[in-house]
């Protein structure tokens, strides 16, 4: 029994009933109308254009996708099936494939060309020439986004003793007058177990209450402020946000979420993770450095502090909240610079000031 | 079901009616589609998009042959790539600004500019390129589609009919929705033959507003019962009864089910008057699909669907809990949080089983009756169409699939 089929040229929609027959010599399939007439394809162009199911029509084509069309029964598949070796195969579209993967090279390596380096640069550029205005609220919803995300649902509360503010002022003043800044950066402490500290775009800096109870000396406060104030001297706290704002973006963009909600918060995020540079955390110690010897603090104290914090990690075992060390990898390494390149001084403070410090958060 | 037959005039020679055959194989399909997309981060959806369109096309057949799909899912690929190199500068721009606009005000301002370019300029543009693409990528008998026409032309056509939508409190809606129906049809072609569109919106508008009244009652009800506590509040000095409040809850809540439901019946309805109005070449579509059955079909695949996934929902967190306690032994944290993780895989399995089963019931029934209570009749025959000569975009619709348009 002869198979049969109905064969569209592709020019017209014209149905010609064929019988479908493979011609062996030539490698051909024969469809051959009821006047005789018989159109050949070669066996190794034909293709089928879907996956075929018993019981229903089979459709051919050629390799060329806008060409002719064969549909027969699915006894045809008898016949064609050995027949045809590339019967499954996707049709040769080299131009296009060659198109797609230059589109997707495109698009990745202009990705990463931003990511890379037309962000950071962008950053600082822009850094550098930002509105203070702008950066004061940048700064200060910063602020309010990071004691949020401290304080589980709400705000970590501000510690306000005036007698403490009083302390820290001073420490800031002197510290900021030795690193040559104009305005001392505002200090605050945040009412959250956590052993960090963090500068804020700004002129802001956070200090954790985590941080004052682990702290052996006022030396040691002195140091990581003075690193702090040394971000701030770059401009790092900034940069970073800008930095970061603009990648929530783009990885928004990516995954679907145009209207970029979470800019904000990835900002805070990282800023709380403190995803600086090496070269950003090496320049800021190395200002906290010359910072503490011009304003006379001993740097032992922030030798003493890395030192104390390391057994303090190793003993918790890495708890859940980022710390001034886990954020800071190679605390040996820095632990050993300043004991070196380090000056002896006298405190940051007087015994009384550390006290009221000590207490800023109102318990002891 | 009323017969195709009944509808043709005796001068309307033959008649070709649409068949939904029904191939098996839709459920491994889905499968497949679900879990790769997972596995790829959602990158395959553009892939699983193009199976589940082969799908559909092939199984509607007219005069013995089935509709092809011959879109690929790199095309559609590309052209995400592309939707992307050309917002995302625009993107990075406003994101910057608003990041940076601290002020809750300004954020507002740059929110509602953003959604209002996406809602007029990006949105119509992106409907007409995808309807662009799908037509010149489905055959038939080896013919394709074709569709011309200006991208910019459509916006101003949009652009305007959605002012006069606004300005008449949405009564025009429809009218916008025809003129855009008009202009793309018109621009539409299959083969040689040009498509054309012949409605008009006055019956669409007359429709339109039997849906709007009911909810827009009841909504002044909801008002004048608010109104009305109010002034008791002000003649007695009592303080308002939240009771009066909660009252007017249930009117508003009536008036949003019956917009919804009104909403879907008439879509269904003015899918059939947009069909029974569209010419291909001589012929003219016909359809005769029950805006009511669509409605009945919708509702009840919502209702007992809520009502399983409600149920095997609790039964399996009433199983977690009772597990969890005998594991926990007491502890009331590690109780918790098993309780938490195992609500957390069961929402997901209940989200993929649901959009799933969507698909495999609901969106096939809905298909199968379009199809089924559709055809073509006019003088003339279907073997006379040459193939299209207008040109094919390369790419497809990579803002479509941004937007998520267009269920197939």
């Amino acid at each position: 029994m002869a198979i049969e089929g109905k064969y569209f040229n592709g020019l017209n929609s014209a149905r010609h009933d064929v019988t479908l027959s493979v011609d062996v010599a030539s490698q051909c399939l024969v469809m051959r109308d009821a006047g005789g007439a018989a159109e050949r394809w070669p066996l190794a162009e034909i293709r089928l254009v879907e996956r075929p199911i018993s019981g229903f029509p089979v459709r051919y084509r050629r390799a060329d996708r806008d060409g002719p069309r064969l549909s027969a029964g699915d006894d045809s598949l008898f016949l064609l099936k050995p027949a045809c070796p590339n019967l499954r195969k996707t049709p040769p579209r080299e131009r296009k494939a060659a198109r797609l993967a230059f589109w997707i090279g495109a698009a990745a390596f202009g990705v990463a060309g931003l990511v890379i380096f037309s962000l950071p640069y962008f950053a600082h550029e822009l850094a550098l020439v930002f509105p203070p205005k702008l950066e004061q609220k940048i700064g200060l919803a910063t602020d309010q986004t990071i004691r949020t995300l401290l304080g589980g649902g709400h705000q970590a509360r501000l510690c306000q003793t005036a007698a403490g503010h009083d302390a820290l002022d001073r420490l800031a003043f002197r510290l900021a007058r030795a690193a040559g800044m104009e305005n001392p950066p505002h200090i605050e402490v945040v009412d959250t177990p956590v052993l960090n500290a963090l500068a804020l775009p700004g002129n802001r800096v956070l200090v954790f209450r985590g941080l004052i109870d682990k702290a052996p000396d006022s030396n040691a406060l002195a140091g990581v402020v003075a690193h702090e104030f040394g971000h701030i001297a770059y401009r790092h706290p900034l940069e970073a946000a800008i930095r970061q704002s603009g990648l929530s973006l783009l990885i928004g963009l990516l995954v679907g979420d145009v209207y970029g909600g979470s800019v904000v918060g990835g900002a805070a995020l990282v800023l709380l993770n403190s995803a600086y540079s090496r070269e950003a955390e090496e320049a800021a110690d190395r200002a906290a450095l010359t910072t503490l010897a011009t304003a006379g603090i001993d740097s032992d104290g922030m030798a003493k502090f890395f030192r104390m914090v390391a057994q303090e990690e190793r003993k918790s075992g890495g708890k859940t909240w980022p710390t001034f060390t886990m954020s800071h990898p190679d605390t040996g390494a820095r632990e050993a610079m300043f004991r070196q390149e380090g000056h002896p001084g006298g405190l940051a403070m007087p015994d009384a000031d550390w006290r009221k410090v000590k207490t800023i958060c109102g318990v002891d | 079901m009323t017969s195709v037959d009944a509808v043709v005039p005796s001068e309307e020679k033959t008649l070709f009616r649409l068949v939904f055959t029904d191939r098996p194989g839709l459920f491994t399909l889905l499968l497949k589609n679900m879990g790769l997309t997972i596995i790829t981060l959602g990158i395959y959806r553009f892939w699983a998009r193009t199976a589940l369109r082969r799908y559909w096309w092939s199984n509607v057949v007219i005069d013995g042959d089935s509709l092809e799909y011959t879109g690929t899912g790199a095309e559609l690929f590309l052209g995400f790539l592309f939707f992307l190199l050309v917002v995302s500068p625009f993107g990075l721009v406003w994101g910057l600004l608003k990041a940076f606009a601290a002020d809750p005000k300004w954020q507002a301002v740059l929110t509602l500019g953003f959604y209002v370019f996406l809602l007029f300029i990006l949105l119509p543009v992106a409907m007409f390129r995808a309807r662009r693409y799908r037509m010149s990528r489905t055959r038939w008998r080896g013919i394709r589609g074709g569709m011309t026409g200006s991208t910019l032309r459509f916006l101003a056509i949009t652009i305007g009919g959605f002012v006069a939508t606004i300005l008449s409190c949405g009564i025009l809606a429809p009218w916008m929705r025809i003129m855009q129906t008009r202009y793309i049809t018109n621009c539409s072609s299959f083969g040689d033959q040009d498509l054309n569109f012949d409605g008009k919106s006055g019956g669409l508008i007359l429709r339109w507003l039997a849906i709007l009244a009911l909810p827009a009652l009841l909504v002044v009800v909801a008002g004048l019962m608010l109104a009305a506590a109010a002034a008791k509040h002000q003649a007695s000095g009592e303080p308002v009864v939240p009771e009066a409040s909660i009252l007017a809850i249930i009117p508003i809540g009536l008036a949003v089910a019956i917009f919804a439901i009104g909403l879907i019946w008439y879509n269904v309805y003015e899918f059939r008057y947009t069909l029974n109005h569209t010419l291909i070449g001589t012929l003219r579509l016909r359809s005769l699909i029950e805006p009511f059955v669509v409605v009945g079909y919708v509702l009840g695949f919502f209702i007992v669907g809520g009502f399983a996934i409600t149920l095997f929902l609790g039964t399996v967190i009433a199983f977690v809990v009772g597990i969890a306690a005998v594991f926990a032994q007491g502890q009331k944290e590690a109780m918790g949080a098993i309780i938490v993780v195992a609500v957390l895989v069961l929402y997901l399995v209940a989200f993929i089983a649901m959009s799933i089963l969507r698909v495999l019931i609901l969106d096939k029934a809905i298909v199968k009756m379009l199809v089924d209570t559709a055809a073509l009749a006019g003088p003339g025959g279907l073997g006379e169409i040459r193939q299209s000569t207008v040109p094919m975009p390369g790419s497809g619709e990579g803002m479509a699939d941004a937007f998520d348009l267009g269920a197939f």
